[in-house]
């Protein structure tokens, strides 16, 4: 341990000494801009990719304007971290201040990019500014003013900010003792929302609805606010909810990206909604309305850049109140990026160093002053979010599934179609891998009075509950009032039912399965009405010529040529989706984030993508998460915005042609499936994370490589770890574990594996998996060295002679850092769930961190 | 449901769903990209005569509201659309869009791959279709037959002049086939406001006193008007502050000897980037233009180009060097449409406080 301590440290004090050098030519380096990008830290509830994927497209496009940058993170599921574009990589933590500070000055930071972090990053900055740190250094912030980092965190002060606008916003009052809270409670009236002051961590808002909700929300508020400070809000529950996102340049120029609405009203978190773009149910004057609303908050905040804004509309009262204000990426810029094809994060990233917006220049790809145009759809998207309370349940956790302000869901799906009813069956497909989570019937057996309390108080499975009420023929009005979901959805809903009817009473009929596909029903479902199998019918539709059409994502409704590579299905006349060449892999990458490794599955897929178009290889991807990193087109040469489903996977493949069907092992059926077809698939091995340890279980491994086309000895050791939940570390060989012997058994495929052994009862094997995708995180972090690359090039045959020198120099973590540490964060899973047990162990964490006890230059050999 | 058929004048058919009137019609097919505002854009008087495709996926879920009318009777002759939504939201509940077209006599058809549709539009410009029962030889014979008149302007401006009282700025607007939103924009400005007949000569409209003339937008090709309404803008443009707007800003630009085209495509939506050139502000508009002035024949010693389409390089706004005149192509009344371009109405009503101010 000692020993790599004082290793980390001689690497800073190098580092150090380096720029100590560097400092005393500073008078003539003084106009050198140095920018530092904050990074976004852990993966975390309500943040899976997005983040990521925006940091690569910002590295590269400061790249390519020539920016000396410096990248500052911890995330070792950190794609960008390993491909930087050229930036210098630091490996410490951007939630830290101290260690900003520490990079600031160790690298002569001039600038400090803060919108690619998310919140985190937002906290950090504002922090430093706190301490008048940044003005002191003559640093900048790029992207607002200091003044508008300062709102952010101070919904007070922002709030203050809007009403002086003149932006209508929510009467809002800060209390410091739990009296005072109940004071204004009684003054504005019950029910009331209630969020914390400077909150650790995302802040979450939380209704309550009588006196005893208020005390329970607010012993947590005060307990989560660095100030001890919370704030009662009148609450604005019911209300429609719509989001806004705008760009906005340094000249002035304003631009609308999108907007989404949320099927659901205000009080069930927009990240737990359903939601639409572009927007369905608001009146164009309402809309722009809207949108002149967002230009004058950015104006006033002086933004160059993104911003989001989230209003709760009265369409009764024709009224709007201001709900949040996010002048950084996030996940709404995500979702309108991948639902309009406009590349929100480049054009971002070019306008925050201060291009205007008529001289970005994009990609030929795009029209030209592509940028300029305001993104319009002639598709509909659906995301639906993802609830994992049945994995709670499964291990007898009991959890509440209603709906509320504070965020419950771990992940989303986005369905596209040409109609609502396409684009949320889709999505809804998506999300749910099971058809049983499906069947039109599951809540048949629902009482009347608990249906209504449903309706009420919605659960995850609302989608289904709204059809089983329209099954028992509650009228479209009725249900409107029930849930304040627009009319409209009920209509559409309608529709879906109507279909369901007439499809099984149609059994077998070309016709209605023609209609059915048209609007998005799955193999798998018109098989439940049928009484048939999915095969069945995907073989009927296959024979009788109903086959997917593939329209593009492009952000002007077919108004200009824009050679946008995204695709959607739909069953239409045109198909503008031609193959892409002989040497083409299909990569089918993570799909909806679920609870566990997501993130490093992302990771993981993208960089197998990555290393495949360094190969030359044409690359095409298909996946449904709207936050996923895989989906960005800079890294693939074709994406498809569609579930993951056998038909939807064999369609893509009878269109493509590819060479290779790159699969995440865990995809079991589908591997079945297509090797049954003779489809040549290329399994990346995975097993779950870390067999699901509890907080405190302890074991050693040894990770191996196990591959015959390298010509070593096989399997090859590459690295030990030490496993004490919920710290990973890599080690050296010192602990006296067993030598690995081949389980020619569990090490059927070419691919990385670990041995666990106790570490107690005298080190005996526990068991050979394929190596967690969380652990390449650690691995690629630790050692430097890229092995998923590598493994990628094997699989390909490609292996080269810097793999095989590498190889014979093991073992590798020696050979650059001693000591490094992944940690599985907590997340406050209980308390958002408000389980009866607390839900620990691996299954239940959503990110982890590298510990770094100085921060240090990250490089990897790619 | 019942099946009808899309022919176009190049022989293809489109088979979709029928909605709205179930009437047989014939008119130019053109596509508009706005996502929002399609009970405006249907009662847009400058559809008259024309089938609009929307490429926005549904519309109708909002209904029909009463501040939506662009004009109570609208003409178009058609609405095509990939899926339309039967909400009514008005306080009987009764009309949905469905409805609204059937009282208007207007046909409309669903299920169509109007994205399939509109890549075949942005190249094959001026096709003509119809809404038919039957796709067949007869049908085509009948839509290829069809002669559509150039009098669009006759049929939907008012024949006799009519006020809409204010205590500010006394206004005449000429009407081309005028929308709501013209009428609205003034009306919050307090105007006093006199449409009348596009035919109206210089002196009767001079003879109002007003203190400035707007040009209404309208349908058609501005050449088929005569010589005569070119001379009664040159008189009035020499007197009294004048804004034309779309059709009236063509005819203004034809008055002043500049030169129309139609355009390769039409454009219609709400979404390109027009850059103001004195302060090089970039907003966006409503556009709907089949129509262009001719960038090479503007007489550059009278006329001023002041707006500019930054996408298409479309001229957008002109103004008299020597009068207190100007024009836009696009629509500043933004119903539907976004609003940073109704700052247009508030430059207007300055014109013309500088004129009141004269007198």
């Amino acid at each position: 341990m000692a020993e790599e301590t004082s290793q980390g440290a001689q690497t800073t004090a190098q580092l150090a000494t380096f720029n100590q050098a560097e400092h005393s030519a500073e008078k003539t380096a003084s106009v050198h801009q140095r920018l530092l990008v904050i990074g976004d830290g852990p993966n975390d509830f309500g943040h899976e990719t997005e983040l990521d994927a925006a940091t690569y497209q910002t590295l590269s496009v400061l790249h390519k304007h020539n920016y000396d940058t410096v990248y500052l993170n911890n995330n070792p599921f950190s794609f960008s971290m390993e491909n930087a574009c050229g930036a210098t990589v630091i490996m410490g933590d951007p939630s830290d201040v101290a260690t900003v500070r520490q990079v600031i000055e160790s690298e002569h930071i001039t600038s400090i990019v803060p919108t690619v972090g998310g919140l985190t990053a937002m906290r950090t900055v504002e922090e430093l500014i706190a301490h008048d740190y940044l003005d002191d250094k003559h640093i900048n912030v790029l992207g607002m003013p200091l003044t508008t980092v300062r709102l952010i965190n101070n919904p007070a002060l922002m709030n203050q900010t809007l009403r002086d606008l003149g932006e209508p916003v929510i009467t809002s009052q800060v209390a410091s003792t739990t009296s005072d809270a109940f004071d204004i409670a009684r003054q504005v009236g019950f029910p009331v929302i209630v969020k914390s002051v400077a909150p650790r961590g995302e802040g979450d808002r939380v209704l309550a609805e009588n006196a005893d909700q208020l005390d329970v929300a607010l012993s947590a508020a005060f307990e989560r606010s660095r100030t001890r400070q919370v704030i009662v809000d009148q609450s604005i529950v019911g209300l429609k909810e719509v989001s806004f996102e705008v760009l906005r340049d340094a000249r002035g120029t304003e631009l609308l990206l999108g907007a989404m609405e949320d099927m659901d009203p205000v009080g069930i978190h927009a990240a737990d909604s359903i939601e639409v773009t572009p927007i369905q149910t608001l009146t164009d004057r309402e809309y722009q309305k809207l949108r002149q609303a967002a230009f004058h908050v950015a104006r006033r905040l002086h933004i160059v850049g993104v911003m989001h804004v989230q209003f709760a509309l009265d369409p009764v009262l024709d009224n709007y109140f201001i709900m949040k204000v996010n002048p950084y990426y996030d996940r709404v810029s995500a979702m309108l990026s991948r639902a309009s094809g406009y590349p929100i994060a480049l054009v971002a990233a070019n306008v925050m160093t201060g291009i205007s917006l008529p001289e970005v220049r994009l990609s030929s790809r795009f029209a030209k002053r592509t940028a300029l145009i305001e993104p319009v759809l002639d598709h509909v998207v659906v995301r639906f979010p993802i609830f994992a309370f049945d994995e709670a349940e499964r291990r007898g956790v009991k959890v509440d599934r209603q709906l509320t302000t504070v965020q419950k869901s771990v992940g989303a799906t986005l369905g596209i179609g040409r109609s609502l009813e396409e684009a949320m069956l889709k999505a809804m497909r998506a999300a749910h891998y099971h058809n049983r989570d499906f069947a039109f019937d599951a809540l048949s057996k629902l009482s009347d009075n608990d249906l209504i309390q449903q309706l009420i108080h919605p659960h995850d499975n609302r989608m289904m509950l709204l059809l089983e009420a329209i099954r028992r023929g509650y009228q479209s009005d009725e249900l409107a009032e029930l849930t304040q979901i627009d009319e409209f959805y009920f209509h559409k809903l309608r529709n879906i039912y109507n279909l369901e009817v007439d499809i099984a009473a149609h059994s077998g009929s070309e016709e209605w399965l023609q209609r059915a596909k048209y609007y998005g029903f799955s193999d798998g479902l018109i098989a439940q009405l049928w009484q048939t199998n999915a095969d069945a019918v995907m073989n009927q539709a296959h024979t009788a010529g109903i086959i997917p059409t593939y329209k593009t994502v492009e952000p002007t409704a077919g108004e200009f040529s824009e050679v946008v590579p995204t695709f959607y299905s739909t069953y239409e006349l045109e198909n503008e989706s031609r193959p892409l060449a002989d040497n083409t892999a299909l990569v089918v990458t993570t799909g909806a984030f679920r609870l566990g490794d997501g993130a490093a599955g992302e990771y993981v897929m993208s960089t197998v993508i990555s290393e495949l178009h360094q190969q030359g290889i044409k690359t095409v991807v298909v996946n449904n998460n709207p936050n996923a990193i895989s989906l960005i087109p800079q890294l693939t040469d074709k994406q498809y915005l569609e579930p993951q489903e056998i038909s939807d996977i064999l369609g893509i493949i009878d269109l493509e042609h590819p060479r290779w069907v790159f699969v995440p092992g865990n995809r079991l059926k589908l591997i079945g499936a297509l090797r049954l077809r003779h489809i040549n698939v290329i399994v990346i091995n995975k097993d779950k994370a870390s067999k699901a340890a509890q907080d405190g279980d302890q074991f050693l491994t040894r990770v191996v490589y196990h591959t015959n086309k390298i010509g070593v000895a096989d399997p090859v050791e590459i690295a030990q770890t030490a496993y004490h939940a919920p710290t990973h570390r890599l080690v050296v060989d010192n602990q006296g574990v067993p030598g690995i012997d081949a389980e020619p058994g569990s090490m059927r495929q070419s691919g990385f594996y670990n041995t666990l052994f106790s570490a107690f009862s005298g080190h005996s094997r526990m068991v050979t998996t394929a190596l967690p995708f969380p652990e390449f995180g650690l691995l690629n972090k630790g050692t430097g060295i890229n092995w998923i690359r590598m493994l990628v090039r094997a699989l390909l045959d490609k292996t080269t002679a810097a793999d095989r020198r590498d190889f014979s120099q093991g073992p590798f973590i020696t050979a650059t850092r001693g000591d490094v540490e992944m940690v599985d964060i907590p997340v406050n899973l209980d308390t958002r769930w408000r389980a009866n047990l607390p839900l620990a162990g691996a299954q239940f964490k959503l990110g982890a961190k590298i510990n770094v006890k100085f921060p240090y230059e990250f490089k990897i050999i790619n | 449901m019942t099946e009808r058929y899309l022919i176009l004048s190049d022989g293809t058919a489109y088979k979709g769903q029928a909605f709205g009137s179930p009437a047989t019609t014939s008119g130019t097919i053109v596509f508009n990209t706005s996502v929002t505002g399609y009970q405006e854009i249907i009662t847009d008087p400058i559809y008259h005569n024309q089938i609009i495709v929307f490429t926005t996926p549904t519309i109708g879920a909002v209904g029909v509201n009463h501040e939506s009318y662009e004009s109570i009777l609208p003409t178009a002759k058609g609405v095509v659309v990939r899926e339309v939504a039967e909400v009514s939201t008005n306080r009987q509940r009764s009309l949905s869009l469905d409805q609204f077209l059937r009282v208007h006599n207007i046909p409309g058809i669903s299920g169509i791959d109007t994205r399939q549709l509109v890549r075949k539009l942005r190249t094959h410009n001026g096709l003509n279709a119809s809404i038919v029962d039957v796709a067949d030889e007869h049908a085509f014979d009948q839509l290829n037959a069809i002669v559509l008149t150039n009098q669009q302007v006759s049929q939907v401006a008012t024949p006799r002049p009519y006020a809409n009282p204010g205590m500010g700025h006394n206004i005449v607007v000429m009407d081309f086939g005028l929308k709501s939103g013209i009428l609205r924009e003034l009306a919050v400005r307090d105007a006093n406001v006199t449409v009348v007949p596009y035919t109206t000569t210089a002196d009767d409209i001079l003879n109002l006193d007003p203190d400035g003339i707007i040009l209404s937008s309208g349908p058609g090709d501005p050449r088929d008007l005569g010589q005569d309404i070119l001379t009664t803008i040159k008189t009035l443009e020499t007197r009294v502050p004048l804004l034309g707007i779309g059709l009236g800003h063509e005819l203004f630009a034809l008055a002043n000897s500049a030169t129309i085209q139609r355009l390769p495509v039409a454009h219609q939506g709400m979404n390109h980037p027009i850059r103001e050139i004195i302060t090089n502000q970039i907003m966006y508009a409503a556009q709907a233009e089949e129509y262009g002035v001719d960038r090479d024949s503007i007489n550059r010693d009278q006329l001023l180009i002041t707006h500019i389409d930054l996408i298409d390089g479309s001229i957008q706004g002109l103004r008299h060097r020597d009068y207190p005149a100007f024009s836009v192509q696009f629509f500043p009344d933004a119903a539907p449409g976004p609003w940073e371009a109704t700052q247009v109405f508030d430059d207007f009503i300055e014109l013309t406080g500088i004129r009141g101010e004269q007198h």
